[in-house]
This record gives structure tokens, sequence and C-alpha cells, in this order.
């Protein structure tokens, strides 16, 4: 039941980043990837606001507080 | 600067805290196209958070309307294109191990080698491929 809570909230959240960020647009994706035509970045702030937040709690606090998750996905990748 | 990239920040900001939250929880990686896959696969395990994320992600354009964000009006490519266009976009990142939020966000942001290696390929190819078919073609 909580994960299934977790999942809703996490979904909800990255919907709503997509949408607010407008990558819910595929003229906008499409605009980012047109580097010789009329370029658009906002692509690269979408990334960039995205890590800002994801690597320093990956490396702050993730790998201290749930060593076992990092470890787990050293391994992940490999088997997949 | 420009409203809009302050926008693209936020957003990707939500996208970065929904992303590490998974991690920090559940352990797991905010790949779209894993998550989507998982929760379709037979004889997967836990079903249940895959399909409740898939749902929030689904609904969230419901909540985010009532504050001025919202989906683009209309599409302009015919639905032909666009299920063609999703297929290879999901044959493509089951052969690649993850998508753009897999492998771009939550892979870079644990600066996995393999993740920055393919986010890398699967840009330079849609950079190649738009160029060719806008300027070249």
């Amino acid at each position: 039941m909580k994960q299934i809570l977790i999942g809703l909230v996490t979904g909800l959240l990255f919907g709503a980043g997509l949408t607010i960020s407008t990558m819910v647009d595929p003229q906008r994706v499409l605009a980012f990837l047109d580097i010789f035509g009329n370029w658009d970045p906002t692509l690269a702030f979408v990334m960039g606001g995205g890590l800002m937040v994801y690597l320093p709690i990956y490396y702050g606090v993730v790998i201290n507080v749930r060593p076992h998750f990092s470890r787990h996905l050293v391994i992940y990748p490999v088997i997949r | 600067m420009n409203e809009i990239y302050l926008q693209a920040l936020l957003g990707g900001a939500l996208i970065g805290s929904a992303s590490i939250l998974l991690m920090l929880t559940l352990g797991k990686i905010a790949g779209i196209s894993g998550i989507v896959f998982e929760s379709l696969r037979p004889g997967s395990t836990d079903k249940g958070w895959r399909w409740s994320f898939v749902i929030g992600l689904i609904c969230a354009p419901l909540i985010t309307q009532m504050f001025g964000f919202s989906l683009p009006s209309n599409i302009e490519a015919p639905l032909l294109t666009l299920g063609i266009g999703g297929l290879l976009v999901g044959i493509g990142t089951k052969i690649g191990s993850g998508c753009t939020s897999g492998h771009g966000i939550c892979g870079i942001g644990r600066l996995s080698k393999r993740s920055i290696a393919a986010t890398l390929t699967f840009m330079l190819t849609a950079f190649g491929t738009v160029t060719v078919l806008n300027h070249l073609v």
C-alpha cells in the first residue's frame, strides 16, 4: 500500500514536471533537436534542473542513508 | 532570464525530485520506459507502484492545468506517425536499457558511464535525424 502511494506521488510530481517544463509538446522537443534551425534550448534547462536536484541528493543523501540501493544499482545494469 | 527557461528549470527540478524520491524510498530508477515495461510484463513481481506511477503521470496535467500549465491542444502529426514513432522509441529504449528519464536524469545523476554514453548516443542520433529531415531532404 505504501509502495502504491509512493508510485502515485512520484508519478504525479514527474508528470507535473513534464507539463510545466513544456516537454509534453513534441514541437518543443523537435525544436531542441533542430540545432541548425531555430534552436530552442529549453530541453537542456529541463535536464539541468533535474540534475541539479538529483545529483547532489544522490551523492549527499542516498549513498549514505541507503547504501544498499546504490550498491544494488552497480549490478543492476549488468544483469539487464 | 526568459520566462520559459525558468519554467523549464522548475519543471526539471520537479522531475529530479520525483526521481530522487523514488530512489530514496524504493531504490528504483525513475525510467518511464522501464516502469511501463515492467508494469505490463507477465511475471513481474512489483507491479503495484509501477501502475500507480503511470496513473499519476497521466493524471498530472489535470492538476497542473488548474495553475495554467496544460497539454498542447493539438499535435501536428498523424496518429499512424505517432504510433510508429512510439513503437521505435519503445524498441530503442528496451535495447538501450533506458530513455531520457532513466539514463538522462537518474543515470547521469549517478554519473553512470553507461548512461552518459547512452544519452550522448540518442541525443546525437536525434540531432542528426532532425538535421537531415529538416535541412537536407
